[in-house]
């Protein structure tokens, strides 16, 4: 078997037509998730024009990329490299926030549950005896002058 | 001048496409035709007075169009 032969994750197309030169990079949904897959093509759409499109015939998620200005095809093969590893990081993520889903949401809840606690039933907030305006310190009625115990 | 290009509704959503014709109303109008398997065919015909920037208003109507699709799926995923 050559390299080139069986089973591939991936494929890579660079071309040009009415719009310009492009390259494409056909992603396979069993290995990256969609929400991988439209994670990164998002971030992409800052700094090049993508497309995404469904091939029916391989099951592969094509995805398109365009120069915003000019039309190097070294930037755009440079932007499918990127967009693999950019790829791999968002599905390794992805996986990471599955696995830790149940710990986030208990130490989520654990954070606004203190949050809501309850001041324990014997406090009473009783501001009968706040000074008064021009009130002097032997006035106190509260004791806050007397020293600690 | 006109574009078309074959859109698959799990990517790109209807909802997400009202958002895009309304905001680049004024530099095109859109056509789309529903095809079998849950696809459509979206042409995008450029205003001629911006025939100059056909290139742009077309990969900016995508780019865009890409954009508020992945927002509302990475939402609602």
């Amino acid at each position: 078997m050559t390299p080139n032969e069986g089973a591939s994750t991936s494929a890579f197309v660079s071309g040009a037509d009415d719009l310009g030169v492009f390259t494409r990079v056909s992603v396979d949904p069993s290995f990256f998730s969609d929400v991988a897959i439209l994670k990164t093509a998002y971030w992409f759409t800052d700094k090049y024009y993508v497309f995404l499109a469904k091939n029916r015939a391989s099951g592969f998620v094509d995805v398109e990329f365009r120069l915003k200005e000019g039309d190097s095809l070294d930037y755009l093969t440079a932007a499918c490299g990127e967009f693999w590893n950019s790829l791999l990081d968002q599905e390794v993520r992805q996986k990471i926030l599955l696995e830790t889903a149940s710990v986030r949401d208990t130490l989520l809840k654990k954070a606004f549950f203190e949050g809501k606690a309850r001041l324990p039933s014997g406090t009473v907030s009783d501001e009968s005896h706040l000074p008064e305006a021009g009130e002097l310190f032997r006035d106190d009625r509260v004791g806050s002058t007397r020293p600690d115990v | 001048m006109n574009f078309t290009r074959t859109i698959d509704n799990q990517i790109y959503s209807r909802k997400a496409l009202a958002v895009v014709r309304e905001v680049y109303g004024k530099y095109c109008t859109t056509q789309i035709e529903p095809l079998a398997n849950g696809e459509a065919a979206v042409t995008v015909h450029i205003k001629t007075e911006y025939y100059g920037d056909a290139r742009q208003v077309f990969l900016e109507f995508w780019n865009y169009f890409l954009d508020i699709s992945c927002k509302q799926k990475i939402e609602s995923s």
